[in-house]
């Protein structure tokens, strides 16, 4: 991943894209689709549609590129992906597909052990927390996803969300609580 | 001093608020009565503590029987103590807490955990050909897309935005009417010119005075002012007699049809007003 990052000033890239630079495009979706996909992962919990849907909003981050302020890109490609997200999670509900968590993709997390045990060990455990994620209710899955893993502000989350600001905090504590909780739970297992 | 008296006294002895001789009087009975000295160090805390099962049974007995246990309004705080956001005192007595409940340890140990990790989740390769794939679906989107950005597609965006906005019907309807306003004149202002024929038909003899007193007064004046026109007009052609013969004919042709348009107007002007 740090290999497809750019030094380049964000803005200027941004420039570039909106004057039609197929490069500067190409730098940018590199730079952002592990995080968009992530995303997607997180809150579908399947390769195949999390790999779709983040072709979906970065066609969707394309089309809009005009309207995007480089000072809060960040925010604004979440918004877009969690939007995407949540109308594929209800065309899935209205459609009643099973949600579970892929296991073939979720062993591709990588690990951050030394050794290739340490690493696997590792791997194993981010496994652990995705299923703990999984099992969280939806405002504090949200909650977790934008803020723990995506590094949002509380403001952001409160806009993103349509929720209150006190809301947002006091929801925050309580699903880091209950996600501990869970990975927990699923340790003794 | 029997041991009742020295029970009754022991606090003097403990803060040392006695008088001399009182004191003196426990602390020789202190030192001859084992039970009593046992006693003296319990109250000054100088006893052996309870042993840490013990203590840890005799806090939950207590705990149990009256505010419940502390771990719900430790781990309300857990976060923020995590985060260094707990003030001084609340920091304390999570850390005393933590220390004696190992269920509030392994949490705020996987609460650590889980602040070192979570962030690492954030991005997940999708795998090689994903770019690729998303480069092929956003040129299908825009396949002629310009190198350059031209005013044109900002103009069909811009106008696409304000046709697209809820009020844009309203807005519309508004500017139409103002157009027509314009070009056709206000309707309403004719219907009150219209309307003075009913006013006269209403009112007609006193209308007919009124009226008629504004006409002769307007001939009045519109034959002074032709009288005046007339004179000053013959003035002008005595003052121009001496011009060639070609300019004078044709400034007096001039002039002429000049005073016969004033007097059209003159006489004109009066019934126009009722119009």
């Amino acid at each position: 991943m740090d290999g497809c990052r750019f030094k380049m000033n964000l803005t200027a890239i941004l420039t570039r894209c909106k004057e039609g630079d197929a490069l500067a495009w190409e730098a940018l979706v590199r730079q952002f689709q592990g995080r968009i996909y992530g995303m997607a992962l997180h809150y579908t919990g399947n390769a195949e549609d999390a790999r779709d849907l983040a072709q979906e909003v970065f066609i969707r981050i394309y089309q809009n590129l005009e309207t995007c302020d480089p000072d809060i890109f960040l925010p604004w490609i979440i918004r877009i992906a969690r939007n995407a997200c949540i109308d594929h999670l209800r065309r899935r509900k209205a459609r009643s597909q099973g949600q579970g968590v892929d296991p073939e993709e979720l062993a591709n997390l990588p690990g951050r052990g030394s050794t290739p045990e340490q690493d696997w060990q590792a791997s194993a455990r981010k496994r652990l927390i995705h299923r703990a994620l999984e099992e969280l209710t939806g405002l504090n899955r949200e909650i977790i996803i934008l803020k723990e893993i995506q590094g949002l502000q509380l403001e952001e989350i409160a806009t993103l969300l349509g929720v209150p600001l006190g809301t947002v905090k006091s929801r925050s504590n309580r699903a880091r609580i209950e996600l501990a909780q869970k990975v927990l739970a699923l340790t003794h297992e | 001093m029997n041991c009742r008296e020295f029970e009754d006294r022991i606090d003097m002895l403990a803060t040392g608020t006695g008088a001399g001789a009182e004191t003196q009087a426990l602390s020789r009975h202190a030192a001859v009565c084992g039970r009593c000295r046992r006693l003296l160090m319990a109250v000054r805390g100088l006893t052996e503590p309870l042993a840490p099962s013990l203590q840890n049974q005799l806090i939950r007995a207590v705990m149990d029987r009256t505010t419940g246990p502390a771990c719900a309004g430790a781990q309300e705080l857990l976060c923020d103590w995590l985060d260094h956001r707990a003030d001084a005192d609340s920091n304390e007595l999570i850390a005393l807490h933590l220390r004696h409940c190992p269920a509030c340890s392994n949490l705020a140990a996987t609460l650590m955990e889980l602040g070192e990790v979570l962030p690492e989740l954030a991005s997940i390769e999708p795998g090689p050909d994903f770019t690729a794939s998303v480069l092929r679906a956003t040129v299908c989107v825009h396949p002629r897309r310009p190198s350059r950005r031209s005013a044109a597609p900002a103009l069909a965006a811009c106008w696409n935005r304000i046709i697209r906005r809820p009020r844009f019907v309203w807005e519309a309807a508004y500017v139409g009417t103002l157009a027509v306003l314009l070009l056709l004149g206000n309707p309403a202002i004719r219907t009150s010119t219209f309307a003075l024929p009913q006013v006269v038909a209403r009112n007609g003899d006193q209308v007919l005075q009124w009226t008629g007193a504004a006409l002769s007064g307007r001939q009045m004046a519109a034959h002074q002012s032709l009288s005046r026109l007339e004179e000053r007009g013959k003035s002008l052609f005595g003052t121009v007699a001496d011009l060639p013969r070609r300019t004078t004919a044709s400034l007096r042709q001039k002039a002429s049809t000049l005073i016969e348009e004033w007097k059209m107007a003159l006489q004109d002007e009066a019934p126009r007003d009722l119009r």
